[in-house]
């Protein structure tokens, strides 16, 4: 009877479930930041059992079962389960600061006539770099932060066929930046920042000879974006709420400001020249509307 | 009332700005006139931007002025510097055929380029230019290549007064030929006025030589009635040049000769006042001179007054008394080709070379009359004479392939100065005993000083393009092939590399700061 009574209970008890899904509707880890009322804590802190394994096949008894007075029943009929194994388990981590990393593309457009003789169109596309970190501010869904970035753009253009102009302009950023997460995944954020400006420039101008000058400049340069990134959050993520990275793509757009170069390209000459003396070509002034895509990479 | 614009519409607005961007600036060509040399500078004229550009060494530095010239309905046909160099002269005409109602403008500017510029009408798109000696006047008329325009008068003319704003545009009364040259044969002395006196009266006497013929024009009065004479088509009198001998007590009216481009007569226009005293006319005859005659000049001893033409068949001078037509020759046993009167010890010489010749000749004038034996004097040119640039009344410079020659007439003294390459003696400039030399290609500027004859060369970093004196500043510039822009600047009392300096790029002055 006991036996019996204990076979029972193995057939009522419930069956092992993968509880993941019941999960996913709970709060994302920004939210979840949020403060809640003291309830007992949600179903994210309960033991989440793991799936259950294949069974392993098991060779048949050779020998007569013994004796039903002796020993109790089987469960359930069928191969003997090896014991189960528990699935690991993270905590969720709450978002409190991110670090970014990414690469970026975009294009200023000049409004100066001065850059055209640089380039045959007002586009100036530019690439770089930016690592950038913020923290959340109080218990809210704003992080501040700021970071620094790198970016470089060419151009080469010729003047009245009759003359060559390239300009490299290469410059570090450090901006501070304000985001706001709408939702997870979704953050619509604005950067200001600043930083020098270094630009090279050289004009060359050849018929029968070949002349050419060269400058380099060191202007100042502000930067105002605003725009939106998406990156993936963590309820996708195989972690979930304790996924410590993620990744994403933003697109911005804003003004550069630099500030005027005086262009003044100092002829290249051969050893022991003749005192030489360049011109004044005129005011060049890069800025004009920017936009921006990167893609990053994102800790947290 | 406007929507507010939204992010979204800013970033099209962006993008659309960047894709409609505005016409290039720099498009075009950047292909400048020549350069004009003035006083205070040199003068570029830039057709594709109507712009004139002054470029004025000061110092150590070279300043840039702009000056606008038409506008996109013209371009600069031509320019050039005023005699005494203290303006540049531009004509503007339509840009192409398709523009109309486009008058053609003479623009006028100060050398300094300061100042707003003087702009005549002349009504036609003249391709040549005369400027009279005394400064005062110039006339466009167009040349031997006549003219692009559908349907022109060849004999039509601008007569521009250089000192006020004034043009009268005239066309010429003539029989027929058409217009090849302008001359002020009255004007000897730059930049003093030289009225010729006819009949008790003075006029300013412009030559315009035609095919057959000459029109005689007094500038002061263009109302007056032009004097045109024909000079003989038949036996084939071209006339080349022309010389005007005011009157004076051995022969009391002005005469005008007039030099054939072939055969053995001058044209002698003697100028006498019309009988009511309303203007004057012209007695023609024609003086037999040899063989040839390839140039000429009027000699006054003192009781016979000549003509001398150069008989460059014969070899020999041929004075030719004006009152009579009778003369002699003087044989030079040398080529001859051309001449010029020296001053020497109170009287005169003429001084007889040709090019490609090998000898100087110069023969003294004194009393020339009463010495018909008298023979010339000879100075060798050992590799002979490609050009000759008279320096001053003592000395000219003689090129001869890689030699120059420097020959002073009261030694009698003949000094060669070799070179690697050949020098051109007409890019050079004598700046009181040192005579300045630089010719294109080389990349040496060279002095001579004349009173020692010892050279000096200074090394530039770059070829010569052209060689350049400016009075104003006393500077040597010398430009080098380079659209943008590219001189050196001498010190022609100490030309050396320490005191020399190179600009670059002056004529791109600005360029990015254009609207």
């Amino acid at each position: 009877m006991p036996s019996l009574v204990l076979a029972l209970v193995f057939a009522a008890a419930p069956a092992a479930t993968d509880r993941g899904a019941a999960e996913a509707e709970a709060p994302t880890a920004v939210e979840a930041w949020t403060p809640a009322p003291a309830d007992p804590p949600p179903a994210a802190v309960a033991p989440t059992p793991a799936p259950m394994p294949m069974p392993v096949p098991v060779a048949a008894p050779t020998q007569p079962p013994p004796p039903a007075v002796t020993q109790p029943p089987p469960p359930s009929a069928g191969p003997p389960t090896p014991p189960p194994t528990r699935k690991r388990t993270w905590p969720d981590r709450p978002i409190r600061w991110r670090v970014d990393l990414g690469g970026d593309i975009g294009t200023t457009v000049n409004f100066d006539p001065a850059w055209r003789a640089f380039d045959d169109n007002r586009s100036a596309f530019h690439a770089g770099g930016t690592i950038r970190g913020d923290f959340r501010l109080g218990d809210g869904r704003v992080f501040l932060g700021g970071g620094a970035s790198f970016r470089r753009f060419a151009s080469y253009n010729t003047l009245y066929q009759a003359f060559g102009a390239d300009i490299t302009v290469r410059e570090p950023l450090a901006f501070l930046r304000l985001a706001v997460v709408v939702r997870e995944g979704f953050d619509v954020f604005a950067h200001v920042g600043g930083g020098p400006s270094f630009t090279a420039l050289s004009l060359s101008s050849w018929t029968s000879t070949y002349n050419s000058g060269y400058q380099q400049a060191v202007t100042g340069m502000a930067d105002a974006q605003a725009g939106v990134s998406l990156y993936l959050p963590k309820k996708w993520l195989p972690r979930r709420g304790a996924a410590r990275a993620t990744a994403g793509f933003e697109l911005s757009a804003g003004y550069t400001f630099r500030s005027k170069i005086k262009v003044r390209p100092e002829p290249d000459v051969y050893d022991d020249p003749l005192p030489t003396h360049s011109s004044d070509l005129g005011d060049l002034a890069v800025r004009g509307f920017v936009w921006r895509f990167g893609v990053f990479v994102r800790f947290q | 009332m406007h929507p507010p614009l939204r992010p979204r519409s800013v970033f099209a607005l962006a993008l659309l700005a960047g894709a409609c961007a505005p016409p290039d600036p720099y498009e075009g060509t950047f292909e400048l006139l020549p350069p004009v040399t003035t006083r205070d500078g040199l003068v570029w004229v830039d057709p594709a931007r109507d712009e004139v550009v002054f470029v004025l060494p000061e110092g150590e530095s070279v300043t840039t002025r702009r000056a606008a010239v038409g506008d996109e309905h013209t371009v600069v046909a031509w320019s050039a510097a005023s005699r005494d160099q203290k303006s540049v002269l531009a004509l503007t005409i339509p840009a192409s055929a398709k523009e109309e109602d486009i008058d053609e403008q003479l623009y006028r500017f100060p050398a300094d380029g300061e100042g707003e510029p003087v702009v005549y009408d002349v009504q036609a798109p003249f391709t040549a230019l005369a400027l009279s000696p005394d400064h005062r006047r110039a006339i466009l008329y167009f040349g031997g290549d006549g003219s692009s325009e559908q349907l022109h008068n060849a004999n039509q003319i601008a007569i521009v007064d250089l000192a006020g704003k004034g043009v009268e545009n005239v066309t010429l009364n003539g029989f027929g030929g058409t217009l090849k040259a302008v001359e002020f044969p009255g004007q000897i002395v730059e930049g003093e006025e030289t009225p010729i006196v006819i009949g008790g009266v003075a006029h300013d006497i412009a030559a315009f030589l035609a095919d057959s013929e000459v029109v005689l024009m007094d500038l002061d009065d263009p109302a007056l009635d032009q004097v045109a004479v024909p000079l003989g088509s038949d036996i084939g009198f071209s006339p080349r040049t022309t010389l005007l001998r005011p009157g004076n007590d051995l022969f009391v009216d002005p005469a005008l000769f007039v030099l054939s481009a072939q055969g053995g007569e001058v044209g002698m226009l003697t100028l006498v006042a019309e009988g009511d005293g309303s203007g004057f006319t012209a007695q023609i005859s024609l003086i037999p001179v040899g063989q040839t005659s390839s140039d000429f000049i009027f000699y006054d001893s003192p009781s016979v007054p000549y003509l001398i033409t150069v008989d460059a068949a014969a070899g020999a001078l041929v004075f030719t008394d004006i009152r009579t037509q009778g003369g002699f020759t003087v044989p030079l046993a040398s080529a001859a080709e051309s001449l010029f009167l020296r001053d020497v010890d109170g009287g005169k010489q003429a001084v007889v070379w040709a090019r490609g010749g090998t000898q100087l000749s110069t023969l003294d004038l004194d009393g020339i009359e009463d010495s018909l034996g008298r023979k010339p004097k000879r100075l060798k040119i050992e590799t002979g004479i490609d050009e000759l640039v008279v320096l001053d009344n003592d000395r000219v410079l003689v090129g001869s392939g890689n030699k120059l020659y420097v020959v002073a007439f009261p030694e009698e003294q003949v000094t060669p100065l070799s070179s690697q390459v050949a020098y051109d003696p007409r890019g050079s400039a004598l700046v009181g005993d040192r005579l300045l030399l630089g010719t294109a290609g080389q990349q040496w500027v060279s002095t001579v000083d004349l009173q020692t004859l010892n050279p000096e060369s200074m090394l530039l970093d770059h070829a010569i393009g052209a060689f350049h004196y400016l009075p104003g500043p006393d500077r040597i510039v010398i430009t080098h092939d380079d659209p943008a822009g590219h001189l050196t600047i001498v010190d022609p009392a100490d030309p050396s590399r320490s005191t020399s300096h190179v600009h670059w790029g002056f004529l791109l002055q600005g360029v990015l700061d254009q609207e």
